[in-house]
């Protein structure tokens, strides 16, 4: 279940002296596109940048012969037909360069934000909203593109990928405070507010907005209503043990309800309480979970309805511990080389005893795990929580001990990966991923380094059924993403099934995979 | 009725009368625009006294109230987007009428226009600046500024009255959020002319139009005018309007700056070894291809001897620091300081150039006199010259009664 990366070593350029012509046409109409930024990124970083003509050409002489990133960006267009980093080429010296780019017209989307009065709000940010998803925290919203309201309200987001988006407004007075230098010398209360498209305050009730390639469509005004940010204040029992820091350092977070978006206005806050324990959050209306929690105990979390009253004398107890106490077995005689295995619940790594055994703190009745730096050909072949069995990283516990046993086998499948073509070469392969055909997508967190370059040997696989995304210099950072590899091209990867302890060797080809 | 007498001489152009509708307590008002005489929704009204202060947005009518207040003087500042800040005192007489406390709003100046390139594309995200009218040798302030949008355009609000330049800055950098990231093409320039800004004025049509390049790298050498390598330096590019501050480093005598637009420039370069403190600077005109073999001749910085006296008990003076801050933005932190010793005395090495001096705290003293290399200071400015005879600074405090 891990994710496997291999990353090979790239050589330097050669000095030379060779000619480059780029031209950049509008893909859907072929027009010229002048002043687009065209870059040249060889081996040592970037070599040469400039912009096209009113013809749309960017003409220059480039410094170093051999692979290099082509890559052109211009507002309102994307390459077409790239990788995710540009275009890999080679330049040979003596030998003049000429291509021609096309670029896809992106769309842009505009209108007005007012606030409840119908007087415009200068300041609020306004994003396209899409909906993603992490392994670690599920499905939540992010905002890609963001255009700034003017002093009549006024904003345009540009550079918007066609297709349907969620479109929210945000404003909160601290941005006009923090972003702009003509912003007021005094100190004022915060406010702030929010707006879904066609008009409503949760993305729960929103709809999307539909652009086309080229397109500029100018929305319905949207009314934010402003509200003045209040106090939740209160304190923790007990207060905090020690000399300033205390230990174990207290924290008490505020967390919006609902599904995570990334806008600031209604993310909630956290605070470090005071020596007397007494905490104070400032945050916009709206239903929040409060709680509390130290390294070894965590308060039950507060649900709280935030209206525009202040609400203090709030009180959370660090009473609750979720505690495991845990054993890392192995499946058969062999005994695992713990030494540099890394287990960690999203803090601090544990600490095995020469049994293998440990005990953990966490942070709630829901933690996940990471194991990391396994021995060569071990694998992670089970995990128990309290007597049931854990698919993927993430597992519910009850308040008390519950005890957890991690089991290892010594038997992981070994593939030995063959690379056709010199490392030296931009085009050759820079990563390889082993993403499982069924079952929960491993975190991109999990990546293994390369052990050589040349050629090289993943070991310590699961048996399973996997794909093989294999990845050149132009798209190695969709390695990041292994949600996006297995749901939009698990096609183009070939299958690979492994049994317990099996050898096997691939020569694979750089997949094409277009941009994100 | 009662005068709310301005207290802040910056944001009143006048006095304002206001009446309460309680005659017992509280503060009651309505804020407008001080031209239309609209009323301004959430615009925010403080209220203070001594060190407490009561915050209040405006209602659908403009109307604000503090009906907690008991009768006493206060100081009331109001705020509001688009409007610069306006401050009255509110006196005891003013709790002894029954109407509304009115408060004016001045709308704050605009410019607006086009940035495009020499192709007279529009150039998108590119930052305009409003810079303070410059005092010779004095620094730049940024007063407010704002981005263009993908027409190229902009919208310069929230200009309080006075006199402004106006700044365009243009980075291209790498569009992928791990691709490269130093900037790809850039341009800078300054408007001719100042801007007068008036209340409500609304400037169109402050079109530019810049030509993006590939920043070059300068490239040079430091030695002493005696020919020795100067083994390690810090450095700092600024433009001629404090455009394009950046640092550098320079290690065996070598040094490189990279990202440097076209433009004019002066290098500034310190070593700060506390007993041969050194200082040079160049001039360069970079035109978009890097440049090599500008020379840095590194002389010694001048010493500034300080000596801190007091006429009378110094038991409670708490100085221990003397801060010199350099007004011309020539420098990476610009800010240096002078550490006291038991006796009051310190001294500094401090390139040439114009400083304002400022002592850490002084608090239950008053200055009595300050002088520097033999001259009264004035409005604690400061000229350190090139010549590397030492100086004398002298700061004498009194206790206060």
């Amino acid at each position: 279940m891990r994710t496997l990366l291999i990353v090979t070593a790239l050589a330097p350029a050669i000095h030379a002296q060779i000619p480059v012509s780029v031209r950049v046409v509008n893909a859907a109409t072929k027009a010229p596109i002048p002043s687009a930024t065209v870059l040249f990124s060889g081996m040592q970083g970037s070599d040469l940048s400039g912009r096209s003509d009113s013809s749309g050409v960017f003409a220059a002489t480039a410094k170093s012969s051999g692979s290099h990133i082509l890559l052109v960006s211009r507002s309102g267009y994307r390459m077409k037909s790239s990788g995710v980093m540009g275009n890999t080429i080679d330049l040979q010296p003596g030998r003049e360069f000429r291509t021609t780019i096309e670029m896809s017209p992106l769309a842009v989307i505009s209108g007005r934000i007012l606030d409840q009065y119908g007087d415009p709000i200068k300041g609020a940010i306004v994003r396209s909203i899409d909906k993603a998803r992490d392994p670690g925290r599920g499905e939540y919203y992010q905002g890609f593109t963001a255009g700034f309201t003017d002093d009549r309200g006024e904003y345009r987001i540009s550079d918007v990928e066609p297709g349907d988006h969620w479109i929210g407004a945000e404003y909160e007075s601290r941005n006009i405070e923090r972003f702009s230098s003509s912003s007021s010398r005094y100190r004022w209360p915060q406010t702030g507010g929010i707006v879904f498209f066609p008009g409503v305050a949760s993305i729960a009730g929103a709809e999307q907005v539909s652009v086309q390639p080229g397109e500029v469509n100018r929305i319905v005004d949207l009314r934010i209503n402003i509200q003045r940010a209040v106090s939740v204040s209160g304190r923790i029992k007990p207060p905090p043990r020690g000399e300033p820091p205390p230990s174990p350092q207290p924290m008490v977070s505020l967390e919006r309800a609902g599904p995570y978006i990334g806008l600031n206005a209604f993310a909630g806050g956290g605070t470090v309480p005071g020596r007397d324990g007494k905490f104070q959050i400032e945050v916009l209306p709206g239903t929040y979970a409060l709680k509390a929690a130290d390294a070894e105990k965590v308060s039950r979390p507060l649900m709280l309805e935030v209206r525009d009253k202040d609400m203090t004398n709030l009180e959370l107890e660090l009473n609750t511990s979720y505690e495991l106490h845990g054993r890392i077995v192995s499946d058969g005689p062999e005994r695992p080389d713990l030494s540099k295995v890394v287990l960690h619940f999203m803090g601090q790594p544990v600490k095995f005893d020469a049994s293998g055994s440990f005990h953990q703190s966490l942070g709630g009745g829901t933690a996940q795990f990471m194991l990391q730096n396994l021995p060569d050909d071990w694998y992670l072949k089970d995990v128990t929580i309290a007597g049931r069995h854990i698919n993927g990283e993430e597992f519910q516990t009850e308040p008390g001990t519950s005890e957890a046993v991690f089991l290892l086998s010594p038997r992981g499948a070994r593939v030995d990966v063959k690379i056709d073509r010199p490392a030296t070469d931009l085009k050759s392969l820079a990563m390889v991923l082993l993403l499982p055909e069924e079952g929960p997508i491993p975190r991109p967190e999990s990546m293994h380094a390369a052990e050589s370059a040349g050629g090289f040997v993943i070991r310590g696989i699961p048996p399973g059924t996997y794909r093989i995304f294999s990845l050149d210099v132009n798209s190695y950072l969709l390695a990041l993403n292994p949600e996006l590899l297995l749901t939009k091209y698990r096609q183009l990867a070939p299958l690979i099934t492994l049994t317990e302890g099996e050898r096997r060797s691939i020569q694979p080809t750089p997949l094409f995979i277009p941009p994100e | 009725m009662s005068a709310l007498a301005p207290v802040l001489v910056l944001l009143c152009c006048g006095p304002a009368w206001a009446q309460l509708v309680d005659s017992k307590s509280g503060i009651f008002g309505r804020v407008t625009d001080a031209q239309t005489h609209d009323p301004l929704r959430r615009a925010f009204v403080k209220v203070s006294k001594t060190q407490q202060e009561w915050n209040e947005i405006t209602d659908e009518q403009g109307r604000f109230r503090f009906p907690q207040l008991t009768k006493a003087e206060y100081a009331l500042i109001a705020h509001r987007d688009g409007f610069s800040d306006r401050a009255y005192k509110v006196e005891l007489s003013d709790f002894d009428d029954r109407k509304e406390l009115p408060i004016e709003l001045f709308r704050q100046g605009l410019i607006t226009g086009k940035v495009s390139d020499n192709l007279g594309q529009p150039l998108v995200n590119c930052k305009i600046e409003a810079l303070s009218a410059r005092t010779r040798g004095g620094p730049v302030q940024v007063l407010a500024s704002v981005a263009t949008n993908d027409l190229g355009e902009y919208r310069l609000s929230g200009l309080d009255s006075g006199a402004y330049q106006i700044r365009a800055t243009y980075r291209n950098g790498g569009p992928a959020e791990f691709g490269p990231s130093p900037p790809l093409t850039m341009a800078t320039t300054t408007h001719q002319g100042e801007f007068s800004i008036k209340s409500g004025v609304v400037i169109t049509g402050i079109d530019f139009v810049l030509n993006p390049v590939q920043p070059a790298r300068v490239r040079g050498t430091l030695h002493t005018d005696n020919g020795q390598i100067v083994s390690a330096a810090q450095l700092w590019i600024s433009g001629t309007s404090g455009e394009g501050g950046h640092n550098a480093f320079a290690r065996e005598g070598k040094f490189e700056i990279s990202d440097v637009g076209p433009g004019t420039y002066v290098i500034s370069a310190e070593t700060r070894d506390p007993d041969a403190a050194s200082f040079g600077s160049a001039s360069v005109q970079v035109r978009g291809d890097d440049m090599n073999g500008i020379d840095i001749v590194m002389r010694p910085s001048p010493i500034i001897w300080g000596h801190v006296r007091v006429d009378g008990d110094g038991s409670n003076l708490k100085l221990n620091q003397i801060y010199f801050r350099r007004t011309d933005q020539q420098t990476a932190l610009g800010i240096e300081a002078g550490h006291l010793d038991k006796d009051g005395n310190f001294n500094i090495a401090l390139p040439p150039g114009e400083y304002t001096v400022s002592p850490a705290t002084i608090d239950d003293y008053s200055v009595e006199r300050v002088s520097f290399d033999n001259k009264p200071v004035t409005n604690w400015r400061i000229r350190v010259e090139s010549s590397a005879e030492p100086k004398d600074f002298v700061l004498v405090l009194k206790p206060k009664p």
